[in-house]
């Protein structure tokens, strides 16, 4: 909420701001809920000044409408697929990663949620000549793991294509949201090179984040994953980002099924979600030769139908579809 | 009589002027209605296709009622879409308006016996489609304070546009938590943006003749023996509880005058979802589908 200030336009100087003050209106809400007869008689300011200031304060804090068709050019323009380096999933997920979308993938422990998010990075930086980000909240990020998966798919000189991944630390849910803020900033800015090609945004893993704050009082936590939720979309839509988050999983009461962590709040924030299903029948061979099998579902998708699985073996060249 | 009550010209001849009407807009789901100064409330939990019915309500809204002598059903209305959720993916409305135009002339094609309809260049239904977009407005917000200050703004907006008759929300609960959180100890204080979003909505909805559609996710919601298990035989749609949870504040519920409340049911071994619907404007259970970017509705309830 923006305090009214001095300067905004011609008719808002100080003793007019003074005046509103005594009357009890300090923000820019306040003058626009009010009634600005009343306020006109009660703080003696002209109506005029105050239409006037109200105009100002309309242009200046509210949406702007954009009309379909200049959203479509835009979102043509704009819109990419990135691959996930797994043919499978890609199928899966039509394609690939959406920018402008906030994709989650989750799983149990060792599922193979953090291979996948490298080996999406070291696809993108490997087919596109784009930049990834990679907001590391666990200490799982590793440089060695992504340049063998890079070194796996024929790359000769993995360093230098890791420059184009910058990874982040961040171990609270406010040290993310500065990590976020500081993307935003510098995507604004394009003063940095790094972040004009940036299209893959990963934050490897959002529930521990936010496990700690679901602790306290029921509001703040909850209103803590809404704004995450929020700048991670506002990222994705604004920049045209793919984003990729992994989630735990956790499995509803009677235990039957399993469904990803966070609860009501979170689940309405992806836009798609993958579930990587816990795997059951232990028979077949788990030798590091042949990798390790896992199964995949896509639970939640805007474009395509849900409940579809797949195969994906995790491989030293990262996942790979069964054949 | 004090001077707000006073109006200009243009707010007067915007109030009288008839909006184009909304009839027949999904009948499966308002029957004759919507009408103006509707406020339709859609809620559900994640994935049951709210956003997904909003987009499909916007390609009827948007199209003409034909198009190159094809009957198209549309309304011809313009709207505006406040999208809170950062959920509205416009590629996405174009293709569903891609495919309910083909599909539209397919069946023209095959119950008259002309030949002459041909399917149109896809040059030239890319632009009719980018001339329905321009029918549509999208407003993004980010806090619960941009939009009241953006229905606010919105009143010049549609006072200078006598085709708006739709204002979208998705979803109105975007900002509960919060505004919750914000609030403090005060109940009043953590429900007063709202409030005021409110009041100023429906200043819009009544004064210039305006239909609402608004979905809201369930944020809150009782445990159901649904829920609990029972997961197998679920299918039967009388076990389906719709029974909600109210938790946006009072002006909000006196606002709504319609509410669909939406589940689904995964049907096992298929793979697919079902959708089902109590439709609050036609009281009825409604089932569906959505195959191929369409909702099919199942008849048989």
């Amino acid at each position: 909420m923006a305090m009214l200030k001095a300067g905004l336009c011609t008719a808002l100087n100080d003793t007019v701001l003074g005046n509103l003050r005594s009357v009890g209106i300090r923000t820019t809400l306040d003058l626009i809920a009010k009634d600005l007869e009343n306020v006109s008689q009660q703080a003696s300011i002209p109506y005029k000044d105050l239409l006037a200031i109200r105009r100002v304060i309309l242009a200046q804090y509210s949406g702007f409408p954009l009309t379909g068709a200049e959203l479509y050019d835009n979102g043509v323009l704009s819109m990419a697929i990135l691959s996930t380096g797994c043919t499978s999933i890609d199928e899966l997920l039509d394609g690939g990663l959406y920018t402008a979308e906030v994709t989650e993938v989750a799983g149990s422990i060792a599922a193979g949620k953090t291979q996948m998010c490298f080996t999406s990075a070291a696809s993108v930086i490997r087919k596109t000549k784009q930049n990834v980000i990679f907001v590391d909240t666990c200490g799982s990020f590793s440089a060695e793991r992504i340049s063998s998966i890079l070194e796996e798919n024929g790359v000769s000189e993995p360093e230098q294509l890791l420059s184009q991944i910058r990874c982040f630390t961040a171990f609270d849910v406010y040290e993310l949201f500065e990590t976020l803020e500081n993307i935003r900033h510098n995507k604004q800015r394009q003063m940095d090179p790094f972040f004009e090609s940036l299209k893959l945004l990963i934050v490897d893993n959002v529930a521990s984040v936010i496990y700690p704050i679901l602790g306290g009082p029921q509001s703040d936590g909850q209103s803590l994953i809404t704004i995450l939720g929020q700048k991670l979309k506002m990222l994705a839509v604004e920049f045209s980002l793919a984003v990729l988050v992994t989630n735990n999983l956790v499995s509803s009461e009677g235990g039957g099924s399993w469904s990803a962590s966070l609860g009501r709040v979170w689940s309405h924030v992806p836009h798609t979600r993958l579930v990587i299903l816990p795997h059951g029948n232990k028979s077949t061979a788990e030798t590091p030769a042949m990798g390790i099998h896992r199964q995949i579902k896509i639970v939640k998708n805007i474009r395509a139908p849900t409940n579809r699985c797949c195969n994906f073996v995790i491989a030293s060249s990262g996942l790979s579809s069964v054949r | 009589m004090s001077l707000s009550k006073t109006e200009t010209g243009v707010q007067f001849l915007a109030r009288l002027g008839s909006r184009p009407s909304l009839i027949h807009l999904e009948p499966a789901f308002f029957g004759e209605g919507p009408k103006g100064k509707e406020v339709i409330e859609l809620c559900g939990a994640e994935g049951t296709a709210k956003s997904e019915t909003m987009h499909h309500f916007i390609v009827r809204c948007i199209l003409p009622k034909s198009w190159k002598s094809v009957e198209l059903y549309g309304c011809d209305a313009h709207v505006i879409f406040i999208d809170t959720d950062y959920k509205f993916s416009i590629l996405r409305l174009a293709s569903l308006l891609e495919r309910y135009i083909l599909n539209a002339i397919g069946k023209a094609r095959q119950n008259s016996c002309e030949t002459d309809l041909q399917y149109p260049g896809s040059e030239e239904t890319e632009n009719f489609i980018k001339e329905c977009l321009k029918k549509l407005y999208i407003i993004r917000c980010t806090s619960s304070t941009q939009l009241i200050i953006t229905l606010h703004s919105l009143e010049s907006f549609i006072c200078s546009n006598p085709n708006i008759s739709v204002i979208m929300i998705d979803s109105i609960s975007a900002f509960y938590w919060v505004d919750r959180c914000n609030g403090g100890e005060s109940f009043a204080m953590q429900e007063v943006n709202m409030r005021l979003a409110c009041e100023e909505l429906s200043k819009l909805v009544n004064t210039y003749n305006i239909t609402v559609f608004a979905t809201k996710q369930e944020l809150l919601k009782k445990k159901t023996d649904f829920e609990r298990g029972d997961r197998e035989k679920s299918t039967v749609v009388q076990k389906l509880d719709f029974e909600h949870q109210e938790y946006m504040c009072k002006a909000w519920q006196k606002m709504v005058t319609g509410r669909l409340v939406y589940r689904h049911v995964d049907i096992p071994d298929s793979g697919k979802r079902k959708f089902v619907v109590l439709a609050g404007p036609v009281s009825e259970i409604v089932t569906f589908f959505i195959n191929d970017d369409e909702i099919q509705f199942l008849s048989n309830n």
